[in-house]
């Protein structure tokens, strides 16, 4: 047989794409179970207003209806939805409104009919007689006096407010010799998975026991949240996660549907699904970013930056879901980036207003960082008249300089900063590019080249980082098993939605046994099936639950080197798995075959001293610490002064997330990332009008990119490994998203230099910058 | 949304407002009215069927007249819903006369849009709402000739 290669390096297809492009993967709305019943729900229609009574009694007479309840029907039969992070204000958030609804998609009404269509139809048979209160929508208004209050019986629109000052703050601000203020808007954002949200709930009776099929990133915290909401013990709870389309954050959340379909199967002793459609995802599923930011930045004239303070207004919506009040925090603790800047001073207010709940979206909280700090360095560096490559080059953490404490005291693990940005500079010719920048001009075209030099959080741990009331941590777990035909079962306590760990995780299981990566099958996202683990957000999958895989791998080899030492009569730590097989590292030739001791292990017909019989290890990893990936990128537009429109030319981006386990995939994110981070930087913008009403609540007028509007990718990786886990893996799931939307602007930005334009907030649309070249000719004429 | 504009009728002030001020023949002029009851003075009850991009949906709705100028001004509070969503504002009317024969109409309304006839249909709403009017218009043109009204 030929040797086996080793997998952890190479570019290995992702192992879910057959299944998912032939169309016979299932998702949840593929589930059909005998006697299944379907719900619609009624929403409000209301930003604010007054619930003076819900008349259910068309819809339940409508035929085949079997059951329909308001707020008051529930009463507390199921608890409030939980927000784990603290904040001073947390409001009670009931699955279905009572007595006031308090943004657009509240849900105010749940019908279950026979089949779906008879659900919608019987929703707009009911009458709710709202009385509509004034709402407060801007973020900034809500927290003036008289705003209208969106939780009465806090006296406030203030969720929390929160000051962070570094250590020397104001001497660091004294020694600057130049200051600069201006105001950024981090737009809200509609995440916009593939496959909207979707739950089936399934009671059984006989037994007792609660599956509820969701499409979720967190089918474990998902349980124990459900079993305090139902009051139901865990053990008679069964999430299941199956195929999960996208959920790019807004999916790590407990929703009212979920518990919903639960009660109205235990209820009604039979099947509930509820898909929902796009329209409810856009209104009803949370939305993210949302700052309006004051940020001060004091320089020397050198380009040396010396202190950001920055006073961010956070809009949370109506409510508090899961982390709702936890993402913000991201923004202040990193908004020095990846830059030796003394002093760091922000203060954080959260605020209530009448729109959907933010919550986290891919990057969640250091997109927000990102852009603060690399728009800043920008902005000095037109100040200053410098290169804005240089600004970086002269505020870089220096590469000798890691473990790196920043001033509010995180700890960056490693990081090589000039690195990439040399590396991106290189690939896209940047000062070939200048110099064709400036004949350009001279032509009338404007061209603008922008930089974005990230640094973020993955994998955050250890726990204590994790808010204090999340049942679970900051840790992963894995489980191996090595069944008796030697094939290796894999469960892992992450619970992808279009990762690709099914790939990866086989990857690090088949080099740790030595034997191909088609041997490994990789089992996730049940309850009943896996242990207990966290989930998949924060670009922890890898770095965390890919280092549980390899610690299990590690505990079931020592198992298997004490079988094969006895059976070899060599001493265990002289073996190694290579080749099917397990050898002598000295002598790869004096081996026994991987099958022998799985037989041995499992036929136990010669008893092995201190050795028990099976073959299966269970790890649970806790990280010493967060990673700390990084990378360079670099953007090139063309702006049409006529049309206001902005063609992307090229598009570089070098990232280093530490040792990759997979490249293929790292692209896949990265690709994904970016066009995600540009669809903000000129597109995307969720918006309500001044009444509270989405205007942004279909995908007519929410502009996700399409392809054709996402340019072709320049890809290339440094690698910088981290010392917090084995594998000296960082993560790579957010990181196109934080690194793309500063650069994008900035590139922007550099094109409408000759207009005398220093700064636009996003979305980039051509109105939006035809109007900014229209007023800078005329301020220019005058 | 704001909606305003004028509309020059080809009938005295005085024919108009007896037009503007006479609802039952009022309401066999606004396109897609189904039911019209007056429950007081000045004050009525509706249903009517509009379709904006997507959403069609009927409206249950209620019109106060707050006040009243004869002959040349009144203002009226109005609010509808339906299962795609609610229709709230206030109106005002303006006639002045433009020589015997013809009457000028200023209408300017502030109008609240909610639920998926607003998510959905938005960018039309002002388009229909115009469409609406000038259907409105041409009816009450017909009317005023002495013409028969077929909406």
């Amino acid at each position: 047989m030929a040797a086996l290669p080793k997998f952890i390096g190479e570019r290995v297809r992702r192992r879910e794409d057959p299944r998912l492009i032939t169309g016979t993967g299932t998702y949840v709305d593929d589930i059909k179970l005998p006697g299944m019943l379907h719900a619609a729900v009624m929403r409000s229609p209301y930003a604010h207003a007054k619930i003076n009574s819900v008349d259910l009694s068309r819809a339940r007479n409508h035929p085949g209806v079997i059951m329909a309840l308001s707020g008051e029907d529930i009463g507390d039969k199921i608890g409030s939805l939980p927000c784990v992070a603290p904040a001073q204000h947390v409001p009670v958030h009931p699955v279905l409104a009572r007595g006031k609804v308090r943004f657009v998609g509240e849900p105010v009404a749940i019908v279950v009919a026979e089949n779906p269509y008879v659900a919608r139809d019987a929703i707009d048979l009911i009458n709710v007689e709202f009385d509509p209160l004034p709402a407060v929508v801007d973020v900034e208004k809500a927290l003036e006096s008289g705003a209208p209050l969106v939780h009465e019986e806090f006296g406030t629109n203030l969720v929390t407010r929160a000051e962070v000052t570094s250590p020397g703050f104001e001497k660091a601000m004294a020694e600057a010799q130049r200051t600069l203020k201006f105001r950024l808007i981090n737009q809200r954002l509609t995440p916009t998975m593939m496959e909207p949200r979707a739950v089936l709930a399934n009671w059984e009776r006989g037994y007792k026991q609660l599956t509820l099929w969701s499409s979720t990133q967190i089918p474990h915290l998902l349980r124990s949240q459900l079993a305090d909401m139902l009051k139901l013990p865990e053990n008679k709870i069964r999430v299941i996660a199956p195929e999960v389309g996208g959920g790019f954050g807004a999916k790590l959340n407990v929703y009212p549907e979920e518990a919903l379909c639960a009660y109205l199967s235990m209820e009604l002793n039979r099947p509930v699904k509820w898909i929902e459609t796009r329209r409810e995802n856009m209104a009803a599923t949370t939305h993210g970013r949302d700052h309006v930011t004051y940020v001060e930045v004091g320089f020397k004239n050198d380009g040396t930056i010396t202190a950001i303070k920055a006073k961010f207004f956070c809009d949370m919506g109506a409510y508090l879901h899961l982390l709702t009040p936890a993402i913000p925090g991201f923004t202040g603790l990193m908004a020095t980036g990846c830059y030796k800047i003394a002093g760091l001073s922000f203060e954080q207010n959260l605020v209530f207003t009448n729109k959907m709940a933010t919550d986290a979206y891919r990057g969640a909280g250091r997109p927000e960082a990102t852009y603060l700090i690399e728009r800043t360095v920008d902005m000095v560096a037109a100040e200053l008249g410098m290169d804005p490559a240089e600004v970086r080059r002269k505020n870089f953490i220096p590469k000798d300089a890691f473990p790196y404490t920043t001033p509010v005291g995180l700890q960056f693990d490693s990081g090589n900063y000039e690195a990439a940005l040399d590396k991106a500079l290189e690939m896209v010719g940047y000062q070939k590019l200048r110099q064709e920048q400036a004949e350009a001009a001279k032509k009338g075209r404007y061209i603008g080249i922008g930089l974005s030099t990230y640094v973020e959080i993955c994998g955050i741990g250890p726990s204590a980082l994790l808010p204090p009331k999340l049942k679970g941590g900051g840790w992963e777990s894995a489980t191996i098993r090595i069944e008796p035909d030697c094939k290796v079962t894999v469960l892992t306590g992450t619970s992808p939605h279009g990762q690709g760990e099914e790939t990866t995780f086989a990857q690090i299981a088949a080099d740790a046994f030595g034997v191909d990566v088609d041997d490994v099958t990789v089992i996730h996202g049940d309850t009943a099936v896996v242990q207990y683990g966290i989930g998949t957000f924060g670009s922890r999958t890898t770095a965390l639950g890919g280092t549980a895989v390899l610690m299990a791998a590690q505990k079931l080899q020592d198992k298997m080197k004490k079988i094969a030492s006895h059976m070899m009569e060599v001493p265990p730590e002289q073996l190694i798995f290579t080749n099917r097989t397990i050898a002598l590292a000295s002598d790869p030739s004096k081996s026994i075959p991987l099958q022998k001791v799985v037989e041995a292990a499992y036929g136990y017909k010669q008893p092995i001293p201190g050795v028990e019989p099976g073959l299966d290890a269970n790890a649970f990893y806790e990280p010493s610490g967060c990673t700390f990936p990084f990378g360079a990128h670099v953007c090139v537009v063309e702006v049409d002064p006529e049309t206001g429109v902005v063609k992307v030319l090229r598009y570089v981006a070098v990232d280093d997330c530490g040792k990759i386990i997979n490249p293929l995939l790292v692209d896949g994110q990265i690709q994904g990332g970016i066009a995600q981070g540009l669809g903000q930087a000129l597109y995307e913008e969720t918006v309500y009008d001044e009444n509270g009403q989405l205007v942004t609540a279909s995908l007519m007028d929410y502009a996700v990119p399409k392809a054709t509007m996402v340019p072709r990718f320049e890809l290339a990786n440094t690698v910088t490994p981290t010392h917090i886990n084995p594998l000296g893996v960082k993560g790579v799931g957010e990181a196109g998203t934080i690194g793309s939307t500063p650069a994008v602007v900035n590139a922007v930005i550099d094109a409408l230099k000759p207009f005398g334009i220093r700064h636009l907030d996003m979305p980039l649309k051509p109105e939006k910058i035809w109007r900014a070249i229209q007023q800078a000719k005329q301020t220019m004429k005058g | 949304m704001k909606i305003s504009g004028e509309h020059l009728l080809p009938a005295a002030q005085e024919q108009v407002w007896a037009l503007l001020d006479d609802p039952a023949r009022l309401a066999r002029l606004v396109p897609g009215v189904q039911k019209f009851n007056i429950v007081a003075p000045d004050e009525f009850e509706g249903t009517m069927t509009v379709a904006v991009a997507a959403v069609k949906g009927t409206y249950t709705g209620h019109i106060k007249i707050d006040e009243k100028r004869q002959p040349e001004y009144y203002k009226a509070s109005f609010d509808g819903k339906g299962a795609q969503g609610f229709i709230r504002g206030t109106g005002t009317l303006e006639l002045e006369p433009k020589g015997q024969e013809q009457t000028l109409v200023r209408y300017a309304a502030d109008v609240q849009i909610g639920g998926p006839i607003m998510q959905v249909g938005q960018r039309m709403l002002e388009s229909v709402a115009k469409r609406m009017l000038n259907d409105f218009f041409a009816a009450a043109e017909t009317e005023l000739k002495g013409g028969t009204n077929q909406s």
